[in-house]
């Protein structure tokens, strides 16, 4: 997949600290962008009184243009004759790849919309609606932070000394 | 997933008597009635019998839509209390999205 103009909310044009940064490529297994796919679903049509500026950082008109990819991509994935998603192969590895580049405020909306619903649905129910568990949820959180930090190339200095 | 009446039921009463009643319907239903666990079983049971739309999930589980109640329904075999049921915010759109 390309690029594409960032789901913007209508916020001031003056960078956020920490945010001003260079679009960065996501490259998800196809687990985890049906796992974002399910997520923002879930957040958008299923959970009340989500203040979205306020618990998500981007409006929920900018969280539906994040939907949209993922659910366009969702859509082109293979099913059975049961109309399920097929995601993963015979081994259980993951199918096909989610390849995008955003901006850090949509990835950071990305990890704020899983936690939300991690923390909403709960054990009871992040498995039943997703289909994903809890610790799947949590594997990919870690991910996305990952992601936010990686202008900071924290893997190339972990030998580097503070002091 | 087309279930008999005796299966519809069993899953019917496991979800209302489960967690679901209490963070989902306790309160009030879409129309500000307030709602029994008994009568939120019988709408859940309604719509596993009478779906206006019923499709299978990913991970073994099933979606079931009562649009006259814009209900969702999802029974997941897996989970002790056999899924879970609300009035999705978006309506129908909270259906179609699941996968």
């Amino acid at each position: 997949m390309g690029t594409r103009s960032f789901a913007n909310s209508g916020n001031s044009p003056t960078p956020l600290p920490g945010l001003d940064g260079k679009a960065l490529k996501l490259a998800l297994p196809g687990t985890d962008a049906l796992l974002l796919h399910q997520v923002l679903g879930t957040l958008l049509y299923a959970i009340h009184g989500v203040r979205f500026e306020e618990q998500i950082g981007i409006g929920n008109a900018a969280l539906e243009v994040l939907l949209k990819g993922f659910s366009e991509w969702v859509d082109a994935c293979q099913y059975d004759a049961q109309g399920v998603i097929v995601i993963r192969d015979a081994n259980g590895n993951p199918i096909g790849k989610y390849e995008q580049e955003f901006e850090p405020i949509e990835i950071r909306a990305l990890r704020n919309s899983l936690e939300v619903v991690l923390l909403d649905l709960g054990e009871n129910e992040f498995f039943t609606i997703t289909g994903f568990s809890l610790s799947e949820g949590q594997r990919l959180l870690d991910v996305l932070n990952a992601a936010l930090l990686a202008p900071l190339h924290l893997k190339q200095q972990t030998n580097a000394r503070a002091h | 997933m087309n279930l008999n009446e005796e299966e519809a039921r069993k899953i019917a009463n496991a979800i209302a008597f489960g967690h679901a009643f209490e963070k989902h319907a306790s309160n009030l239903s879409e129309t500000g009635e307030l709602i029994t666990q008994s009568s939120f079983e019988s709408l859940i049971l309604e719509t596993l019998l009478n779906p206006a739309k019923a499709e299978a999930l990913d991970a073994g589980r099933h979606k079931y839509w009562n649009a006259e109640e814009c209900f969702l329904v999802i029974v997941n075999p897996m989970d002790p209390e056999m899924g879970t049921a609300y009035w999705p915010t978006g309506g129908i759109d909270g259906y179609k999205v699941l996968r």
